[in-house]
């Protein structure tokens, strides 16, 4: 009896110390997690398994302050910037985003005071001699800073170098060997250009990049209304070259009935020999493993006098949010401003950062390709048209180019229908 | 006077006008639900299509009908317009036709009623971004199946660029819209036909009516009412069309098959707005002026009948 009285007061005794020990511990995490300042993120500008990385890898190394990741931003471009522009307005977004949209869409978010003014943090941590002058243009508003650019975008030919060797094709470098291309290419029975725009998307920005490599900044001057769309010649030159790749059959056939989707299948199945893209297609492309290998070359430039190389831009930026907290969304800034993070997006989702770092050579060699000719040539990249253009323009531009692919408008009828366009909206707003 | 106040104030307590209330109870969710999530929303689109707001902006600019005059004004909100009436004459013709003749075929036949019900209907329960998904791959000019087929059939004179040609997108969308659509009116149509006396049938029988006579004298004269049912609720999908060719073609090539609501879709996602707004409203009202017209005026053709 005693030894089982014995027995009873020890198991009691563990159990209270058992209890003691586990409230101590709580008590423990909850005074640590106190400490840490919660960051909420909806995403950090890459793609899901990049964020989710960089996540986890932050939360490690920092101990004040803590990333809390909502995977909320699932739907289209649009859809998502609805959602960011309501959750700000509303106080109840992420205190931190990236791969948000430039142009007109930060210019927004500026307007109503969503998002902090970044240009003392720019000079504080030295950023401001990292990003190209151009770039911070496209993140400058009225003179203040308010994002932080990620990546750096730009538009080339990706060919199939299989088909190049059958045919004994050398890259071109002038617009003429270009042309002389797609006849070969022709000849041989294939389609040299990929167009698939059904739906209206990518019309506006196939375009815009045949006009900025005609007519330069002029398009921008064009883009930003400062000149009339209908006084642009240059700008005629570029449709007239772009018009020419359905006109002249170097385009895949039915390039309305099929979406940009379709397209793409197109040029991966070896019926299509080149196509016009950006550096995201690396990976797409890797992901329908095609059976050839894939080459890559800036499009020549219609007029060879063009101050602009290529078309591209800003693929995504970071912004803190006006309520955030200041030191604890910095901190996560600095970090994701590193030259260790830019290498690893450009290893991990080949996306060319937009600060200034050495290209690492032990990298795919198309991706190396890619970011080591969009660094040498940053300030020569054409922006995107929705940087400039309001995006109900840009909307209705798509829909405009669509006219002129089908034949409804010819190239000088897409201009005057774009002024049109353009100043209406411009005088209604 | 007196009497009647007194009168009045007495029927409170009577224990059927107490009754009365119940129903008025049970619908009460309903309403509220229908108010908060329907009419709500409705009223709100109206009152915001006088402010200028682009979603973000916490304050709105009154502006009067300054929207509702660019939109008047937009030759392309006409032409979406346009699109939608050509896609209502057609609605209300050819799936209400082809849900007629199933339903009449799958009535008379002895055999098979149950399969040819299941399989009529089965395009309807699927949702319209599959079906228009499965249409984008027919119409496909190079995977697709339809140019093939009308190439093996020996009218390869017909084959098209079903998309892509801005002159027929509008009623290739159309091709999609009723092959998701006239199944609901055959299920209509058939329950109605199912209402009919049988008796009338075998009196006419009797009479030597043959089937011409008994499906214009009989059949559909009886399914009048059904008639100013499956034709109304054309009315409203055929003017509120959006998924089938927003998928299919985003209202191009160059707006040739733009739709009213396609054309709100892209202002919303333009964020604006008040314009937005402003042409949902003048759809909405275009909707209700002529479902009313049209019930009205069946309402009056039964009445005079």
């Amino acid at each position: 009896m005693t030894v089982n009285r014995n027995c009873y007061w020890v198991k009691n005794l563990a159990l209270f110390m058992l209890l003691a020990f586990l409230l101590g511990a709580l008590s423990f995490g909850a005074v640590v997690a106190q400490d840490a300042t919660d960051v909420l993120v909806w995403s950090l500008g890459y793609s899901g398994d990049y964020n989710d990385t960089l996540v986890e890898r932050f939360n490690e190394a920092n101990d004040d302050v803590n990333i809390v990741y909502e995977d909320v931003l699932t739907g289209t471009f649009t859809e998502n910037n609805q959602k960011v522009r309501i959750a700000l307005e509303n106080e109840a977004g992420p205190h931190v985003l990236g791969g948000v949209d430039v142009g007109a869409n930060l210019q927004a978010l500026v307007s109503t005071g969503q998002v902090l003014d970044l240009t003392e943090y720019y000079r504080a941590s030295g950023l401001i001699d990292r990003i190209p002058p151009n770039l911070l243009s496209q993140v400058t508003i009225e003179g203040r800073i308010y994002a932080i650019p990620q990546n750096m975008e730009s538009v080339g030919v990706f060919y199939n170098k299989d088909v190049f060797a059958e045919l004994d094709l050398d890259v071109p470098t002038e617009w003429a060997e270009y042309i002389e291309v797609l006849e070969a290419v022709k000849d041989a029975g294939y389609y040299g250009y990929t167009m698939g725009l059904a739906g209206g998307w990518p019309s506006a920005l196939m375009a815009s990049m045949f006009m900025y490599s005609s007519a330069g900044s002029e398009y921008i001057d064009v883009l930003s209304g400062t000149q009339p769309w209908t006084d642009c010649d240059n700008c005629l030159d570029g449709l007239n070259a772009f018009y020419g790749m359905v006109a002249n059959g170097y385009a895949n056939p039915e390039p309305l009935g099929i979406d940009y989707d379709q397209s793409l299948d197109l040029f991966y199945q070896g019926i299509n020999v080149m196509v016009l893209n950006g550096p995201w297609f690396i990976d797409a492309s890797a992901s329908a493993e095609p059976d050839f290998e894939i080459g890559f070359f800036y499009l020549p430039a219609v007029n060879p006098n063009t101050d602009i190389k290529t078309l591209g831009g800003i693929g995504g930026s970071l912004i803190v949010a006006e309520y955030a907290d200041v030191d604890a969304a910095f901190k996560l800034l600095d970090w994701l401003t590193t030259e260790e993070i830019a290498v690893q997006a450009l290893r991990e989702v080949s996306v060319q950062p937009a600060f200034s770092i050495d290209v690492p050579d032990d990298i795919a060699p198309l991706t190396y390709q890619i970011a080591s000719e969009t660094a040498a040539n940053v300030d020569k990249i054409g922006f995107w048209p929705v940087t400039y253009l309001p995006p109900k323009v840009f909307g209705d531009m798509n829909q405009i180019v669509q006219g002129m692919i089908g034949g409804m408008l010819t190239p000088e009828e897409l201009l005057s229908e774009m002024q049109e366009t353009h100043s209406d909206y411009l005088a209604e707003n | 006077m007196a009497q009647t106040l007194s009168a009045a104030g007495k029927r409170s307590h009577n224990p059927r006008f107490r009754l009365d209330l119940i129903p008025y109870l049970f619908i009460l969710p309903a309403v509220v639900i229908y108010v908060v999530f329907n009419l709500g929303p409705v009223l709100a689109s109206f009152f915001l299509s006088f402010f200028k707001w682009d979603l973000l902006a916490p304050t709105t600019e009154f502006i009067g009908f300054r929207h509702y005059d660019f939109i008047l004004n937009d030759d392309r909100f006409w032409n979406a317009l346009s699109h939608n009436f050509i896609f209502l004459g057609l609605a209300v013709v050819i799936p209400v036709s082809m849900g007629l003749i199933l339903a009449v075929f799958i009535y008379e036949i002895g055999w098979g009623r149950v399969f040819f019900r299941a399989a009529l209907f089965l395009p309807a329960i699927f949702s319209g971004v599959v079906i228009a998904y499965v249409w984008k791959w027919i119409y496909h000019p190079f995977a697709g199946v339809l140019n093939p087929t009308l190439e093996l059939i020996g009218l390869g004179a017909f084959t098209q660029s079903w998309l892509g040609n801005p002159k027929i997108a509008l009623y290739s969308t159309f091709i999609a819209y009723t092959w998701a659509s006239f199944g609901y009116s055959m299920v209509i149509f058939l329950a109605g036909l199912q209402d009919i006396s049988t008796d009338i049938f075998d009196a006419a029988r009797v009479d030597g009516a043959d089937f011409r006579q008994k499906l214009f004298y009989i059949t559909i004269p009886c399914l009048y009412d059904v008639f100013t049912f499956v034709i109304t609720l054309r009315i409203f999908t055929a003017m509120g069309v959006f998924g089938v060719i927003y998928i299919l073609t985003g209202g191009g090539p160059f707006y040739s098959s733009d739709v009213i609501d396609i054309y709100v879709f892209r202002m919303i996602g333009n964020f604006e707005m008040g314009w937005a707004t402003a042409a949902a409203t003048v759809n909405t009202v275009v909707v209700v002026f002529i479902s009313t017209g049209f019930i009205k005026w069946r309402e009056w053709r039964s009445w005079s009948s």
